[in-house]
Order: C-alpha cells, then structure tokens, then sequence
C-alpha cells in the first residue's frame, strides 16, 4: 500500500490555489492612484474613527462643514460663511445646490443631523461635540449651534464636523453607514473589502468641480518597509508615514519624496504636582539640563525641526519673540543646589515605544543629558496602551515624553488638553491657567485672541514650566513619479487636487 | 468511540473557557480599554467616565465575566469598543485568509519538511544530510520579520515576479505562505529525519532488507508510514504555532487576516474583539486537536480507543 497522506495533502493545497487564482490585482489605469496608509480604517462613519489615514479616506467622500487649506486655515465649505451672533451662537450659512451621492439634498436639516450623529456616535469624535449644546435649522440653509457657555471655538471645531446624509443614515443605521458611506465629496464609494482595500471613484457632480483623479484605491501595510516596497514595486502611488533612514532608498528607485513640517510636536512634561518635579526650580533646571540643538542633530535628524515654543509656527498666536530655555548646564546646577537638590534627583522618565519615530532613542539621549549635571532618569519605555492609561489615569510620576498633534486647528484645543485642569492630561495646571484658557477660548476677534493665547503661552513657558517642546515632526511620503501632490502639515493627505502626469 | 468523543469536547469546552478567563484577565490588568480609546483625543475624564458605564466596564470585572460567558453562549462576543460593530463579525471576516494562509504554509511545509527529513535520513552522514540539516536548522532560527522582507525586495521588488502584497491571487500567496512555513517546515524535517533514522534500525527493516528488496522500496513502503506517526501530532501542533507566526507574516505582508486583527485589537485594549479573537481560534486549535487525535487511532492500529 503506498502512502496516501501527504500526496491528498498536497493535491488539497495545489486545488486551494487554483481556487484563490480566480481573481487578479487591479491594473492602475490612467487616472486612478493606490494610496497605502498603515492602518485600515475601523469604520468610516466619521464620528468613529479619528485616526489621521482613515480620516484621509474619509477627506475623499465628505465635505466638512466648514473647510481648511493647505495651510490650516479655516475656508468656506459646505457653510459658505459663518459668524458668531451672540456670547453662546453661531450662525452658518449653507452652500446651496450641493447633492449627497445618493441625489439627497445637503439642507440644514442634514448639519442638524449630522451634529446629533456625532453627539450619540459614541465614537472618538464625540466628546468634541459636548461643546454644542444644540444645533437648529433656521432655515433651509441657515443653521444657529448654540454652545454650553460662551465659546469662540466652534468654527475650528466644524471643520472636524462631516456633514451626513439624513435620509440614508437614518435609513441604514450607523454600523452599516460606516461599511458603505455616502457623502457629498469629490469621490465616491465604490466598495471597501475588508481586510484589503476601500476604493472611491471620481463624483462627476462635485459642487467645485470634479477632481482629476478617476479613482483612489487605499491600501494598508502596517510595516514602513512593506509600504515603500509596494511603492518601489509599482503597486502603490503614495505611501505614508516613511521612516527618515529609507528615504534614500525610495529616491534611488526611482521614487519621489515629500517632506512637510508637521503641526504634530514631541515634548518632556514632567509632573508638577509630585516631587522631585513639584519645585519650579527643578523644572527650570531640566529645561536648562535638556540640549535640544545637540538631540535634534544627533538623534533625530531628518524626522524632525527643532521647535522649542508650544504653539506650531502654523497658529496665528505662534510667538517666535518669546525667549525660550537654552541649554546652560551650569545654570541647572545652580538652579538644582537652590532647590536643595544639589546631590542630584533621580525620577522616573516614562516613554512609548514605536508610537511616534525615534521615541526610545530620543528618551534615551535625553536621560543621557540630564546625567551630565546630576538627574538619574530610570527609563521606563512602554507599549502604547499601557502607556496612556496610565498617563490618563494622572498617576504618572517623574517625567514623560509625549507628542500632541491638534484634531482642529484652534489653539484651545492643544492647551486644553495639556494645561486646564479639567483636560485630558493632568500634570501642569493651575487655577490660573484654567482662568486664562477659559477666558481665551470666548474670544471672537482674531487681535484679541492672538494676544490672549500667546499670554497663555509666555504663562506656560515661564511660569509653570511643566512642559518642554523640543521640535516639530517631519511627516515623509513616498510617492511615484506620476504621482502630483502635495502634503499638508496636519498629517492630513487630502486628494482633492492631486492629479497624475 | 462516542464516550471518547463526548468526553474530548466537554475537555475543549472546559479548556475554552479557561483560555478566556486568562485573556479577560490579562487585558484588564493591562488596563483600562476606554481610556486607552479615547488618550490622546483631548476627552476629558468627565467623558472617560460617561463611556464607561455606558459601555459597562464601571461594573465589578467579575461581574463583567460572567456577563461576558453568558451572552457567548448565545452566541454574542459583544461590541468591539473601536468598531462599534459585532466582535464575532470582525473575527469571521478575517478567518478565512488566516486559514488559507495557515494551510497553504502548512502544505509547503509538509511537502519539504518531510522530503528533506527523508533525504537527510536516507543518506545519513553525506552532504545532503548535512546540507538539509543546516536548512533545517537555518529555518528554525531565521526571524520571520526579516525572512518576510528578504523575500518581498528579492522577489517582488527587485524580480518583480509577485505583489509584494495583497490576497487574492495565486501569485500574492506564494511569499507569505513560504515565509509563515519556514518555522514548520524546519521542526518538520528534523523529527522526519530522526523519526525515520529510528525507524531504518528496527528488525522488520532489516527483515525488508534481507528478504532482497530495493532499498527505496524499502524506505517508501515499510519505514517511512511507521516514521510519519509521530510527524503528524507535531503537524497538529504546528497549526498552532502558525497561528502565532501569522502575526507577523501577515503584518509584513499586509495579509488581511486574524493576526492583525489580533495585534490592532491588543494593542487598543479592544477587550470584546481581543476575547472574540481568542474564543474562536481557541476553538479552531481544539477541534484541529481533537481530529488528529481520533485520526491517530485510525492511522496506528497499535492505538486503539475506548
């Protein structure tokens, strides 16, 4: 008897892969572009998933309420204008004529909708929307959102706002909307077969105008060498979030790469509220202890721009004049000795490891620096979830390296979570502070606001001290050589005007 | 037969629920799924604590368990946190592209591991031996990671003869199931080849020998069935560890299946997604168990069941 095992095996697999054959790969036809994120989105009902690359996908089916340009500022969009009619209302106007892909009319009734959505999406994006307490429909294109108190943010806070069809979300229900979108954006859906990809084809009807591009197909590869082999290969057009080292190789095969400064900023906070950091003039001494010029030469290289003012040079508020801490060891020591801490300090320095580029070695290099003049950083690198639970929970002692990139370009939305005693993170704030905040984010005029938010800024830099900006990331792309397009600082990748040779 | 069967699921069963018990325990300790949602949004602990009790994770965890137990008997995995749609749905997606790439690595590395391993045992002590050793050995040792992109820029990028990735053709299966079988195949060839050196010594092979017949007759019909017996648990077994292995495989090769739904739901803490994941390829990994179990009665007179 002969064995029969391993031949039935193999003629099991030989049948398998002739069945798996069937189908072929995508040929990139004219217009159309493949585009590899790292991640697949979880939904792309807006208000469920904030993640940059499904937000990128999203971008493509959706406009938001109100717009934002290349340079992150607020510009007509689904409202043509808007302003503030009283302490606790704003009044848009809406774009008329503008069809959802599925022939529905984008009405007042539909942003009413859509800020209700967001609201009970219990999504990511939702408790943004707590600032609206109610929006209304004053008409057929005129919609009044009134806010819980005075709140001059809500403009900024509506580009983050997709505007959704009524009748078919309703009809569908939000777990099936987030499969099978409709938008009123340049692109439409084609089909998102998970797992592999999410295709949108071009929206002939776009109320600006159609878009060059035919058709977006949105890969993923969670791995950066993957991503710029698709790219080297041929299968991709675009891919994000490149790895500073493998730029090189992406320019030798041929390949182009982008290269923008980012709004997404790393910095060291330390937490005020628990020794041996609860002393200013340990603080001082670390800002004076950390060589900011000597890390971003040495370690971080071309990932990232020294940039040592909170607020990103894109805010209007940004306030290149204020003085920021050089690096002076000597003054650190002196600054430690009047502390009372002149034997040194020793603390825990917490990290992520492989969330943001370079965020081990980074830590490391700084724990170096602070050595030199007598502060002993343990270093603690940990994965991601363990990480921000227990930076959210606000038991974080010692130090921590973090990064923070704004969801809408106001300024409250970065100082809030950092500084306000009742933001996200707990570990720099003072009733002072929150006074301030509170007060800037009432602010309408655009000179008073600027002044009130760089005064919060000198405030923060100087007198509580908690936190240190080193430098501004550099977001690379990968592109191909048919591929014309430009990035944004937001880490947004938005197709609307990118075309190919 | 039946009793022995009966008994083997009441096992799984029991084995099943243990396995979930030390993933709800682990992810927990690991920490809290919602605030890990929603860090770095700008939520504020005011919206951290509404979440929570409106998704139930305010209640004691024991609690939380057995809730958990009794709505899977019903056949509810519950919501994944950052879906928001049904954890069971997510996995049964993802599942048949882990099992085609699961099976077409475990093909291949039958297919060489046992080859080699009958070859290394044939001609024992010659170049070949030491040469399907050494592949052997190199394959235990290689990490999959850099195997996986060694061969996307030798063959996808630099040959462009295959994607580099994607599923849905022959082509885009070839290098991730090569990849994933290597570890396999190894263990495969290294207990074919001592298994059959073994077997090549008893007295009924030298009975096979003596009585005039060819020496690959030999080895083909009498020594190799008998030295296949302990190969196929370990084949069993190795499902398991392609599972593992897929992990990795399919993050470097954007591979859409359960590994990488079981890394993004870990990482995010996305508990009823994570318990789903365990509960279904646990399940998977019994049954598989089981069969080869039984099957070894049929294929090993020796063995018999009560």
């Amino acid at each position: 008897m002969r064995n029969r095992i391993f031949p039935g095996l193999l003629a099991v697999v030989a049948l398998l892969s002739l069945a798996l054959g069937a189908s072929g790969i995508e040929a990139q036809t004219d217009s159309a572009i493949t585009v590899v994120h790292g991640s697949e989105p979880r939904s792309l009902n807006p208000p469920i998933d904030i993640v940059k690359t499904t937000v990128n996908v999203e971008l493509t089916m959706f406009d938001t309420l109100v717009g934002v340009d290349e340079q992150v500022r607020l510009v007509p969009g689904l409202a043509t204008e808007w302003r503030r009619t009283g302490d606790n209302v704003w009044r848009f106007t809406l774009r008329r004529g503008v069809k959802f892909h599925n022939g529905e009319d984008m009405d007042a009734e539909s942003v009413v909708f859509s800020v209700t959505a967001y609201r009970e999406a219990k999504g990511q994006a939702t408790p943004f929307f707590n600032a609206v307490r109610e929006a209304k429909a004053v008409d057929k294109y005129t919609v009044d959102v009134t806010t819980a108190g005075p709140n001059a943010t809500i403009a900024e806070l509506m580009s983050f706002l997709y505007v959704l069809p009524k009748g078919y979300y309703g009809q569908v229900g939000a777990a099936k909307f987030g499969l099978a979108p409709v938008g009123t954006g340049p692109f439409q859906f084609v089909e998102w077969v998970k797992g592999s990809h999410v295709t949108v084809k071009r929206n002939p009807g776009y109320w600006k105008g159609a878009p060059s591009l035919s058709q977006i197909t949105f890969r993923w590869a969670s791995e950066a060498s993957t991503r710029v082999a698709m790219l080297e290969s041929g299968q991709a057009d675009l891919v994000v979030a490149v790895p500073a080292q493998m730029v090189d190789r992406i320019k030798a095969s041929g390949n182009g790469v982008l290269q923008i400064q980012s709004l997404r900023k790393m910095f060291v906070e330390m937490n005020m509220f628990r020794p041996p950091f609860d002393d200013a003039r340990v603080r001082r001494a670390v800002a004076h202890a950390i060589n900011v010029d000597e890390l971003v030469q040495t370690v971080v290289a071309d990932s990232g721009v020294k940039a040592q003012h909170f607020l990103s040079k894109f805010f209007a508020s940004y306030n290149p004049a204020l003085p920021v801490y050089g690096y002076d060891p000597e003054q650190a020591k002196r600054l430690l000795a009047e502390a009372g801490r002149a034997s040194g300090i020793s603390f825990p320095f917490y990290h992520t490891v492989g969330r943001y580029p370079l965020d081990r070695e980074v830590a490391t290099a700084i724990a170096g620096q602070l050595a030199k003049v007598g502060m002993k950083a343990d270093l603690k690198g940990m994965e991601t979830g363990t990480f921000f639970n227990l930076l959210g929970s606000g038991n974080m002692e010692g130090m921590h390296l973090l990064s923070i990139a704004p969801l809408y370009p106001h300024e409250d939305f970065n100082f809030r979570v950092q500084y306000h005693s009742r933001g996200l993170y707990k570990y720099g704030n003072s009733p002072e502070g929150d006074r301030m905040l509170d007060d800037a984010a009432t602010l309408s005029d655009a000179q008073r606001r600027k002044a009130a938010y760089q005064n919060v800024e000198k405030y923060a830099m100087q007198d509580l001290v908690s936190l240190l900006p080193l430098y501004d990331f550099i977001d690379i792309y990968g592109v191909s050589k048919r591929l014309q397009w430009r990035p944004r600082p937001d880490e947004i990748a938005d197709f609307r005007t990118a075309s190919v040779k | 037969m039946l009793a022995f069967a009966l008994r083997r699921s009441l096992l799984a069963g029991v084995t099943l629920l243990g396995a979930t018990l030390a993933v709800f325990c682990l992810v927990n300790l690991a920490g809290d799924p919602v605030r890990i949602m929603l860090a770095e949004t700008g939520a504020t602990p005011e919206d951290v604590a509404r979440f929570k009790s409106e998704l139930g994770y305010d209640r004691p965890l024991a609690e939380q368990f057995v809730g958990f137990v009794r709505r899977a008997l019903r056949g509810d995995l519950g919501m994944s946190l950052r879906f928001r749609q049904p954890a069971l749905d997510l996995v049964m997606e993802r599942l048949p592209a882990t099992i085609e790439l699961a099976t077409a690595a475990m093909g291949i590395a039958v297919a060489v591991g046992v080859s080699l391993g009958i070859v290394a045992a044939v001609w024992r002590g010659s170049l070949v031996d030491r040469l399907a050793t050494t592949v052997a050995l190199v394959g235990q040792s290689v990490p999959l990671f850099w195997l996986g992109i060694s061969l996307i820029l030798v063959f996808a990028v630099m040959l462009r003869w295959v994607p580099a990735t994607g599923r849905g053709t022959w082509a885009q299966l070839v290098l991730p199931a090569a990849t994933l079988a290597t570890f396999s195949m190894a263990r495969i060839a290294r207990l074919t080849r001592s298994s059959l050196l073994e077997v090549l010594r008893l007295d009924y092979v030298r009975t096979a020998r003596a009585k005039g017949l060819a020496e690959p007759w030999v080895v083909h019909r009498h020594a190799v069935r008998n030295a296949m017996l302990p190969v196929m648990t370990l084949i069993a077994l190795q499902f398991g560890a392609l599972l593992g292995g897929a992990i990795v495989t399919e993050a470097v090769f954007a591979w859409p299946g359960l590994g990488q739904l079981a890394l993004q739901a870990v990482l995010t803490r996305d508990l009823p997604l994570v318990q789903a994941v365990v509960v279904v390829t646990g399940a998977l990994f019994i049954a598989l168990n089981t069969i080869v179990d039984l099957l070894y009665g049929c294929l090993d007179p020796r063995i018999s069941v009560r």
